[in-house]
């Protein structure tokens, strides 16, 4: 997917989240009684969670012999207006293999950092499921351990990404969170990899849950 | 009276005969009945003898004989009032008035005469006077250097003999007497280079053997071969024919005892024949017979004793002189037979038996000597029933042709020959002798490609070429080396070290020491990787990495992925000997 493609998704997006921020509250008010019983609902949320991480790129996975991995997380949010928030994450991608002759060890790391907006659009009973959309900011690199003549790589990307999900209530100050997340980021290469291809995809499914702290 | 009229009929017809024949002492061949079932003959030769001493009176005798390259023949003989004269003449011309030779140390007379003559066509002369002194002086081109005293004064005693080297080095065996134990006797041999002004000197046996009448040859390989008597006990009743062989820097190869360990075997004489084989002869005095011996250098052995049959029983202590001469591969012996005749034979190599030629005398000869000229057997000789005069005869033989030219050398291994090393090449593929040594005559205009070629070694230079060889090529000399083995089992695989973002291909290469390295004793400290393209030729090979020689891999690194090259690995043991690419 190139930029521009990228860049009209997640304006798109964008749009998506704001006009249902804008209907939302409407169809709040239709439960208003509901919420009007709900005490103030707390302006920050931060809390970790473990997730699966399951990375679009066949060469990534074909080396480094992973279809998924497994890592922790950090989120943060903090309450707008009609129950929208603007909500940040980082993670960090990890994985490691040796090179395929003198066996040096190989690392391969994304420092993963998403910032959009969630809309938690209704609770229900102790559920509050949430959507959300936003950017993704990721720095990858690579490291051969000394000894081997081959020289690793980093570089930046950008995308998108989209995730649904639901807050469980435990006390008044925590939740227990619970999300799927698809990312949508692509990076073209300026020089291809040993295997000729052009482009890499950093994309992909994120699943998994954590705890939140409501202050 | 009819007996004396018989008689005196004869003595007429006789008469007649040499009148018939000018001066000219034709052979008369009395082959007895039985003399002919006992010897074989070859096709008459053809034989002719000529009177060449000078008119002046009083006995003549001690005859040597030489021809030299150019054709020119010189004849040295003890003329009268005990003077030395000479005579020369280039081939078919006439000879040259006899003179004196000048300035002799001594005038007492002169025995034991031998002639030499060296590639530049210089004779070099030997004699003894009774003084019991060894004489030598050159002569060429009609001036004669000052004869010299070659052994202390007096010290001489029975037999000296000249032999010289392709290099002109002129080889001298001489007998020097000692006082005790019994009077006993030891040889000593005297070199001289071309361009020395004296002899050096190196002593052979000694005084325990009593050794005296020595023989000297020198072969193809300029080797030294020695040939004389040993009194063993010191008493004269086991006297023993002994024989040495010295390498071209005069170091001692081996030392035979040609004849059985009994009786009186004396007055050995030698030659080295054109292929190098090597053949002496003997007499052994209470039978009078003659014995040979033949050496292959190819085997490095001597034959069994053959016993030459000269025909004639002959009368026991009455033998005791023969001379040989090799022509070519050929052998000639000339021999006398208990004062009844002098007979020139020729050995036959198929048979192993010598064939008679030619009689060269049938009058009583005291001394002669026997030279190969080009394409005549010379034999000077003297005789008893005419001391007047001095003879030669002339026994035509096959030409030599072409002068021969002679590849010579040494392949060393550190500063020792190494021998049975082969050099293929050259004409019949010789091999080095124990010395490390080899030599083959080529032909004029020769040319070629010689390679020395021995299991386990490799040479440096890999090879010598020839062209249109006209003169001895001496000195043809190799370096021997423990030929390292290449590595074992050499694999090459292609390979790939990849990172996710990076990676190249690489040629792998795998291997093991060569176990024969091991084996050899060689220490391997390094090896050499070479890498050419398959289809490039072998001219094409580059060296692209030198590890230890403890290492057994190597990575070809950053390999075009297409490419197709081929490795190969050599050794370099710790003196920096590099193993073969193959």
């Amino acid at each position: 997917m190139n930029s521009t493609t990228s860049k009209i998704l997640l304006i798109t997006l964008v749009f998506f989240i704001l006009g249902t921020a804008m209907t939302l509250p409407a169809a709040a008010q239709d439960q208003g009684q509901v919420q009007n019983q709900e005490p103030k609902q707390p302006r920050f949320r931060a809390g970790v969670y473990f997730e699966g991480y399951m990375i679009n790129d066949k060469n990534l996975k074909s080396f480094y012999h992973h279809s998924q991995r497994n890592l922790p997380g950090f989120e943060a949010s903090i309450h707008t207006v009609y129950n929208i928030d603007i909500w940040a994450s980082y993670r960090i991608y990890r994985d490691e293999t040796k090179t395929t002759f003198y066996e040096k060890t190989d690392k391969f790391r994304i420092n993963a950092a998403s910032v959009g907006l969630q809309y938690r659009p209704f609770r229900w009973k102790f559920l509050e499921p949430f959507v959300g959309a936003g950017l993704d900011f990721y720095s990858y690199k690579e490291t051969v351990e000394a000894g081997s003549d081959i020289s690793g790589a980093s570089g930046n990307a950008t995308g998108f990404y989209v995730q649904a999900g639901t807050y469980v209530d435990i006390f008044k100050f925590i939740a227990l969170r619970a999300f799927y997340r698809y990312n949508g980021v692509k990076k073209t290469l300026a020089n291809p990899l040993p295997d000729g291809s052009k482009s890499m995809d950093l994309g992909g499914h994120e699943f998994g849950g954590g705890i939140v702290v409501r202050f | 009276m009819k007996r004396i009229a018989t008689i005196s009929a004869i003595l007429l017809i006789v008469l007649c005969i040499m009148a018939a024949n000018g001066d000219a002492a034709r052979p008369r061949i009395k082959l007895m009945p039985e003399e002919t079932a006992l010897l074989e003959t070859q096709a008459a030769a053809v034989v002719k003898t000529i009177k060449i001493s000078g008119n002046q009176a009083g006995n003549k005798r001690y005859p040597g004989v030489c021809e030299n390259a150019n054709g020119d023949r010189l004849v040295i003989y003890r003329g009268p009032n005990i003077l030395y004269w000479y005579t020369f003449a280039r081939k078919g011309a006439s000879w040259s008035a006899p003179a004196v030779i000048p300035n002799q140390p001594t005038m007492k007379s002169c025995t034991s005469t031998d002639v030499e003559a060296d590639s530049t066509g210089r004779f070099h002369c030997l004699w003894e006077d009774l003084q019991k002194t060894l004489i030598y002086a050159s002569f060429l081109n009609g001036k004669w250097t000052t004869p010299t005293k070659v052994s202390s004064a007096g010290k001489h005693d029975m037999g000296g003999s000249i032999a010289v080297r392709s290099n002109d080095e002129v080889i001298i065996a001489d007998v020097n007497f000692l006082r005790s134990p019994n009077n006993s006797k030891e040889i000593i041999l005297y070199f001289k280079g071309k361009n020395d002004s004296h002899f050096a000197q190196k002593n052979i046996t000694n005084d325990r053997e009593s050794s005296t009448m020595p023989a000297v040859a020198v072969d193809p390989n300029d080797h030294v071969w020695v040939a004389l008597k040993s009194d063993l006990d010191l008493r004269d009743t086991a006297l023993i024919t002994n024989l040495y062989h010295f390498d071209r820097n005069n170091s001692l190869i081996d030392s035979e005892t040609l004849s059985v360990k009994s009786g009186w075997n004396f007055w050995p004489h030698i030659a080295a024949n054109s292929e190098g084989k090597v053949m002496a002869t003997w007499v052994l005095a209470q039978s009078a017979d003659y014995f040979s011996r033949l050496y292959d250098p190819r085997t490095r052995n001597w034959s069994s004793i053959m016993k030459v049959n000269i025909g004639t029983p002959n009368k026991p202590w009455a033998t005791f002189w023969s001379k040989l001469a090799a022509h070519g591969k050929d052998f000639y012996l000339a021999a006398m037979n208990s004062g009844r005749y002098l007979r020139l034979m020729k050995f036959n190599e198929k048979t192993q038996r010598w064939v008679n030629v030619a009689t060269i005398s049938d009058d009583p000869v005291y001394y002669f000597d026997l030279y190969s000229g080009n394409d005549q057997m010379l034999i000077a000789w003297d005789n008893a029933n005419d001391p007047s005069n001095v003879y030669l005869t002339t026994v035509d033989v096959p030409a030599l042709g072409p002068s021969t030219s002679r590849i010579s050398g040494t392949v060393r291994k550190d500063s020792s020959g190494l021998s049975g090393v082969t050099m293929t090449g050259l004409p019949g593929n010789p091999t080095t002798d124990s010395s490390g040594e080899y030599g083959m005559d080529v032909d004029p205009g020769w040319g070629g490609t010689v390679r020395p070629q021995k299991s386990g070694f490799s040479f440096s230079p890999l090879s010598i070429t020839y062209s249109n060889v006209t003169s001895n090529q001496t000195g043809q000399d190799y370096a021997a080396f423990l030929a390292i083995r290449s590595v074992a089992n050499l694999k090459v695989e292609k390979r790939v070290e990849r990172g996710f973002f990076n990676g190249y291909t690489l040629n792998a290469l795998t291997w093991e020491a060569n176990p024969e390295n091991t084996e050899m004793g060689l220490a391997i400290s390094s090896q050499r990787v070479y890498r050419k393209a398959r289809a490039e030729d072998n001219t094409k090979w580059a060296r692209i990495a030198e590890p230890a020689g403890s290492i057994l891999k190597y990575e070809d690194r950053n390999v075009p992925s297409d490419s197709d090259y081929v490795y190969a690995v050599t050794c370099v043991d710790d003196k920096g000997n590099e193993s073969a690419i193959y």
